[in-house]
């Protein structure tokens, strides 16, 4: 990820508006100036933005709750939860997952067995931080997947002999669940679970 | 007595609207998973393109391709009904 602020030339500004649209609050704040700056001085910077004005009135005719496919119900509803604030812990393990997921031959199963240790090791229900398969379309878009209570107790299974491989291992000393990331006060429940 | 006739001219609109929605689920739907996903998260969903980048493990140079890419596939499909709903303005 850059951080790196690109001077706001025009063919930046062709990248920045063919990219977020013509909506101002969601270009990237450091550029935002800057591109409202280049629209004041350009009819042709205009003439894209009234172009792409055209797109985002038709994209807003769909409210957004009308997206039910499995993307929004699944991904999306679990992402919305993730912005990042103080109170969600969750998110930074969620996404570890995710991060993770692409990088192994592993099923979703394997990812979600995961997540369940990982909810465990923070402290939180399982019900909270168990990952439906669709979660895992966040870092790799596949084929959605929806769950239901046979595989939800595949993963119950799952977890009695979850053996976490080198992989993930690796995965939980990155995010620094296993050492440190963990809070001091276990329970007797934490003992229960198999520690990484 | 009232008479509770509803107005033939805004009826029209409002089934053309719900034409125009079908048509941006279906155009959406058509799009790339990967390319769905970036547009709903930042035209929908309001993440920003640091956020999406983080979500999809992926640099925010990538996030703006994929929606790019979406949008521009979105114009070409929709291009005649984005043009009418600026008309109705």
């Amino acid at each position: 990820m850059s951080d790196e602020i690109k001077p706001m030339t025009f063919d930046r500004f062709r990248e920045l508006i063919a990219a977020y649209g013509a909506s101002p609050e969601k270009w990237p704040d450091q550029e935002r100036a800057l591109a409202e700056a280049l629209i004041a001085t350009s009819p042709e910077a205009e003439e894209i933005i009234r172009d792409a004005a055209a797109l985002d009135t038709a994209l807003d005719s769909l409210p957004t709750p009308e997206i039910s496919s499995e993307l929004r119900e699944g991904v999306l509803e679990i992402a919305d939860g993730l912005k990042p604030t103080a109170a969600n812990e969750n998110r930074n393990v969620i996404i570890a997952i995710a991060k993770w997921y692409p990088r192994s031959n592993g099923t979703w199963l394997r990812a979600a067995a995961a997540a369940v240790v990982f909810g465990v090791l923070c402290g939180v229900g399982v019900s909270q931080v168990f990952v439906p398969p669709n979660t895992v379309i966040i870092a790799q878009p596949a084929v959605p997947q929806i769950i239901d209570p046979v595989a939800e107790q595949e993963v119950q299974n799952e977890l009695t002999s979850f053996s976490p491989t080198e992989e993930l291992s690796a995965a939980l000393v990155d995010t620094g669940l296993q050492n440190g990331g963990v809070s001091e006060e276990s329970t007797e429940e934490d003992s229960e679970i198999p520690i990484i | 007595m009232a008479e509770n006739i509803s107005d033939p001219v805004d009826g029209n609109v409002t089934d053309r609207r719900i034409d125009i929605a079908a048509s941006v689920k279906h155009a959406l739907g058509a799009l790339p998973e990967r390319q769905q996903t970036a547009i709903i998260l930042v035209h929908y969903e309001g993440y920003s393109g640091v956020e999406t980048a983080e979500f999809l493990d992926i640099s925010v140079e990538a996030v703006e391709s994929l929606l790019a890419r979406a949008r521009r596939s979105l114009r070409q499909t929709l291009k005649p009904q984005a043009i009418e709903l600026l008309g109705e303005r």
